[in-house]
């Protein structure tokens, strides 16, 4: 059950989610930053650990596991009364927790990497990319503000992961220049993350992280 | 479980989950959505699904979405269909996660860029269909690697994730993809395209089309 954790994770990335999982489930874990910035993402020694030459990466005991939210559902299966999501009684509705995941991993991420990195689409023009990439966030936006009209967190009263990781792609889109004030529910959803403890702990950790080897950058 | 319905389009990534479904042997109707129509966004679909994509499995009159979610539910409910290789332990059965969120978040959108450049711009297609062409080959030559040495993705035997790397790749092929430098992916998809499962999927597929008279034409 106890397993030696070590967590490779970048500046403002969407390790901060990972981050936040491993700070609410109390988990022992070390965590190392790579600088993209140094492009130590691609360095050989990196892509040994993950060929992908993405983060987040987790080393389990040594082992890697990549992908954000299999990391999370890995750290839910160890730590059950984490509270990472809710309890699950049946296939379907742990299927449904994946379905959300999958949701934002493969729609929201993308799109917003074209809004807030519309090079990481095209080889050419990033205007057009990052107009296309602002129509796509706000379909995903609006769905996300109709459900949260009706419920405070994702699955409820009680806030998950998923929370944070919707919190992170949505902040996101800001960071590339989207407006995100139309969208009411999520202001208050924002709100309600940010307050929350085990998020405040992942930022500061980032935060140090990347204070302490910033001056490298020049 | 007893009611079960997938909306679909022939040749869309919702292929995988005919395959899927077809693998577990699962009784089930299936309904196409015609996205060169628009129909995703009709209101009609919007209620069974409001994210306006395909695949979407009904089952008791609620929907799943998410191609990977409905491969990991049938997964659960029918282990016996081996979608999956036993896990040994649950890194194990975390990495298989991982290799469906790689698929589902890195793969498919980066065939998107070369299968339907206009979905990342508003502008130029050609060159993010250029940038689509620059993602995916990095992909492909993990997989060509992988696939020197055992004829799956996961070693000795067939698994899901074979037909959806199959499905990502040969939609990158429609999108202009040249394949040709990748010899040990094309041994993988004859292997891919002989399963019965692959084979069962097609002649639902095929029998859906006939049903409707036939697809319209692209516009
Ligand atoms: N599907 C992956 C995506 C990971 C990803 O794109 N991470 C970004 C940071 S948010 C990254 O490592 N980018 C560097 C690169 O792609 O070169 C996951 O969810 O873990
Ligand atoms: N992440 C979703 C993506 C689904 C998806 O993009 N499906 C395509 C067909 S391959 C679709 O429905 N496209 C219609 C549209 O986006 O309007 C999944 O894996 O299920």
């Amino acid at each position: 059950m106890s397993h030696d954790l070590k967590l490779f994770f970048a500046y403002t990335a969407c390790t901060r989610v990972t981050l936040t999982a491993l700070e609410q489930v109390g988990a022992p874990y070390d965590a190392q930053l790579v600088l993209f910035e140094k492009g130590e993402h691609k360095s050989p020694d990196y892509l040994a650990v993950n060929p992908a030459g993405k983060v987040p990466c987790l080393l389990v005991d040594g082992e890697p596991l990549t992908e954000n939210g299999a990391i999370l559902r890995w750290l839910h299966a160890e730590y059950p009364d984490g509270g990472l999501f809710p309890a699950a009684s049946s296939n379907w509705q742990r299927a449904q927790q994946l379905s959300v995941l999958f949701w934002i991993s493969a729609s929201w991420h993308p799109y917003v990497r074209a809004v807030k990195m519309p090079m990481a689409w095209t080889t050419g023009d990033i205007a057009p990319v990052r107009e296309r990439g602002g129509e796509l966030i706000s379909g995903v936006l609006d769905r996300l503000d109709e459900e949260l009209a009706t419920r405070r967190w994702w699955f409820g009263d009680e806030w998950s992961i998923v929370d944070t990781y919707f919190w992170w792609a949505y902040i996101n889109s800001e960071f590339g220049g989207f407006d995100l004030s139309p969208w009411k529910h999520i202001a208050r959803h924002r709100a309600d993350n940010e307050a929350l403890p085990q998020l405040q702990r992942a930022l500061a950790k980032e935060q140090a992280a990347w204070d302490a080897r910033k001056e490298e950058l020049g | 479980m007893t009611d079960m319905k997938l909306y679909h389009l022939p040749g869309a990534c919702s292929r995988v989950t005919l395959t899927a479904l077809e693998q577990c042997g699962a009784d089930y109707t299936d309904e196409i959505v015609l996205l060169m129509r628009g129909a995703q966004h009709s209101p009609q679909y919007r209620a069974i699904n409001p994210k306006g994509k395909i695949p979407c499995l009904i089952v008791d009159g609620q929907a799943l979405a998410e191609n990977a979610a409905i491969l990991s539910f049938l997964n659960m409910e029918y282990p016996a269909a081996a979608l999956f290789p036993q896990p040994g332990d649950a890194l194990e059965a975390a990495r298989q996660t991982a290799d469906l969120f790689a698929l589902s978040a890195s793969f498919h959108p980066s065939v998107r860029a070369m299968m339907m450049p206009v979905r990342w711009t508003t502008g130029n297609p050609e060159e993010v269909r250029e940038k689509g062409r620059q993602l995916v080959h990095p992909l492909l030559q993990q997989l060509e690697t992988r696939l020197a040495t055992q004829p799956w993705w996961y070693g000795g035997e067939w698994s899901i994730i074979d037909s959806y790397a199959h499905w990502n790749y040969t939609t990158a092929q429609k999108g202009q993809f040249d394949l040709s430098p990748y010899p040990n992916i094309a041994q993988h998809q004859k292997r891919v395209e002989a399963h019965p499962a692959y084979q069962r999927a097609l002649a639902r597929e095929q029998a859906a089309v006939d049903a409707i008279g036939g697809l319209p034409d692209v516009a």
